[in-house]
């Protein structure tokens, strides 16, 4: 067993009685208000000039409503506030699966983004633009986030066989094999759209951009459900994954049953990064940024380490599309991008401060 | 109300691990069980625990080892790793609340906390529950697990299941001979209040010491089992071991062992 140095993944600051279930939950109500506030950002956020305000009070019925068109109900309710609730729950799943897959790797370096679970949920989405949706068709509007989570889940399983053995992961080997299996999920991309007509790739397009800027309340409809199952089954995976940090065999003597929850983790992952690349494609970072942050925050407790990271991670991607839509309005950069941008440097630190473990 | 093994077989692929091992152990007794490297031991404590599913018969309180739902299992029966390893920044009071959450019901943060705090100081680390787990050396990492044991089996006798059992794989291997003496004198209380334990042991003399029964694996069979004065006998011990050792005894009926050369002869 390596020693680590103190300086390493451990969080400033020092507790006399080291429970911080306290200030976990009040991180929980805090992160609860964070949301409130960041949907409201959102919503007076746009390139129309709407007053927002008012149309927000005339239904809270606060306001008489008096001189508001219908327009204005049109931008706030059909378009702003679909777009507000998708990034609450595209946001807040992908931050919960990442916290989820890095508790099943144990590692805070594992992503979906990164191990290639979203390129294969995303070639799953792909197919069905292209080649149609196949036995998924009479499912409608969930033929989409069902082929994603059918990708992601085939990358998922096959990243833990290859990855683990004896109970054991290898994060080396977890990270090559995310690097392959998603190039591979990449290159059959490639080969889709170049097969595409040119009605698919119009879809294509939109779909790829990474970005929640097509949000409509159908899309809405077809995502939302997928990502509460996952936001459901995720307490009763907490303990588990609790115990997991201690090692397999540790688990199974505290009364885990561990190849169930094991399994039960990998599919609420895929879930969930399945119905949020079906609706935005692929917006990497979150997954990684937001439960390590609440790592330092308030420790590594999946109790509460998993409902905060789906209140963060709405409230970050929320913030994060708020930014896409202001920096170059009235046009808009894909949100992809600015998770990135912000991910990128993060996801590097982390790598640094553990650069002296050599089992990374 | 034992553990009972009977005919216990493993094999990984074509090697045989343990082949027709019985074994038994009482409650109120620290079971010992010894041998070689790659003997069998560590095995042998995988089938108990239920980690690894061996051919043959094992009861624990008289029930089917694979009768038992995990939660109740978990309930009976504890087992201390060697290894210590842990995966992210959790405090050693977290750490240690991850064994209260595996044991029976504990009503309220009060008791959880006071729980938590006894467990600390029994295993002699009174004030290290705001601690990082690893920033602490290896063997008060390995005192942070015992504890962490301990809070999952607390009561050695649960009043309807009947006596809870503590394994420990090599407890003391990477502890100073204060703290070996401090956790074998823990082990023994907690089988003279009526709980059960069973120990693989390297060291000889910490076995005669302490172990009421022992049980000499040797190449995945039993070679002798039987109360110290039974087992650790000169021939016996080198035999199975390979190399030349002395048993003597100090006053007060305790036995020490002395090693005296490689060759058996």
């Amino acid at each position: 067993m390596l020693q680590r140095p103190a300086s390493t993944c451990i969080a400033p600051a020092i507790l006399m009685d080291g429970d911080r279930s306290r200030r976990a939950r009040l991180t929980l109500a805090g992160l609860a208000v964070l949301l409130v506030g960041a949907a409201l950002f959102g919503l007076v956020l746009g390139a129309a000039d709407t007053p927002a305000w008012r149309v927000i009070l005339t239904r809270l019925g606060l306001d008489d409503g008096a001189g508001l068109k219908a327009t204005d109900y049109l931008i706030m309710e059909s378009i702003r506030l679909p777009r507000i609730v998708l990034g609450i729950l595209i946001g807040g799943g992908l931050a919960v699966s990442g916290a989820l897959m890095q508790g099943l790797f144990r590692n805070p370096l594992a992503d979906p983004g990164i191990v290639g679970v979203s390129a294969g949920a995303g070639l799953g989405a792909v197919s069905t633009i292209v080649l149609g949706g196949g036995i998924l068709s009479f499912t409608g509007i969930y033929a989409l986030p069902l082929s994603a989570f059918s990708g992601g889940l085939i990358t998922a399983w096959l990243l833990y066989r290859i990855a683990t053995r004896n109970g054991r992961t290898s994060i080396a080997t977890l990270l090559l094999a995310g690097i392959a299996i998603g190039a591979f999920a990449g290159a059959a991309t490639g080969v889709l759209i170049y097969v595409a007509d040119d009605a698919q790739l119009r879809d294509l397009t939109f779909w790829g951009l990474g970005s929640l800027a097509g949000a409509t309340w159908t899309k809405v409809a077809a995502t939302a459900p997928i990502i509460f199952v996952a936001f459901a089954a995720s307490p009763f995976l907490a303990r588990g994954l609790n115990a997991l940090a201690l090692g397999e065999s540790a688990a199974h003597h505290m009364g885990i049953s561990v190849q169930r929850m094991k399994n039960i983790t990998i599919v609420v992952v895929a879930a969930a990064t399945g119905a949020s690349v079906a609706a935005a494609g692929a917006i990497g970072f979150v997954g990684i940024v937001v439960p390590h942050l609440l790592r330092l925050a308030i420790g590594p407790d999946h109790k509460y380490l998993l409902p905060c990271s789906a209140l963060l991670g709405g409230a970050f991607l929320t913030l994060a599309d708020g930014v896409s839509r202001t920096l170059v309005a009235p046009a808009e950069l894909p949100i992809g991008i600015v998770t990135a941008a912000i991910g990128a440097p993060f996801f590097l630190w982390i790598l640094l401060r553990r650069r002296g473990l050599l089992d990374l | 109300m034992t553990i009972e093994a009977r005919g216990l077989e493993v094999a990984y692929g074509r090697r045989r691990i343990l082949h027709g091992v019985d074994f038994s152990a009482r409650p109120g007794e620290v079971t010992v069980i010894i041998g070689p490297n790659g003997s069998g031991k560590t095995t042998l404590m995988r089938a108990l625990t239920g980690e690894l599913t061996a051919a043959g018969a094992i009861t624990i309180n008289g029930r089917e080892l694979g009768a038992y739902p995990a939660h109740m299992l978990a309930a009976t029966r504890a087992v201390l790793p060697q290894d210590t390893a842990l995966a992210f920044p959790f405090t050693v009071s977290e750490v240690v609340g991850l064994g209260v959450a595996a044991g029976p019901m504990l009503a309220g943060n009060e008791a959880r906390r006071q729980r938590i705090a006894d467990a600390l100081e029994a295993v002699d680390l009174p004030g290290f529950a705001g601690r990082y787990y690893q920033e602490l050396s290896g063997g008060e990492r390995q005192r942070v697990q015992l504890a962490r044991v301990l809070c999952q089996i607390w009561n050695p006798v649960s009043q309807h299941h009947g006596p809870r059992w503590l394994f420990l794989d090599e407890p003391v291997s990477s502890l100073d001979i204060r703290h070996q003496l401090m956790i074998m004198e823990l082990a023994a209380n907690y089988a003279r209040r009526g709980g059960g334990v069973i120990a693989v042991m390297h060291d000889l003399n910490l076995t005669a010491m302490f172990g009421d029964r022992i049980t000499l694996i040797s190449s995945g069979e039993v070679a002798a089992t039987g109360t110290p004065k039974e087992v650790l006998q000169d021939e016996t011990l080198a035999e199975v071991f390979g190399c030349a050792l002395k048993v003597g005894e100090v006053p007060r009926d305790h036995l020490f062992v002395l090693p005296q050369a490689i060759s058996a002869g």
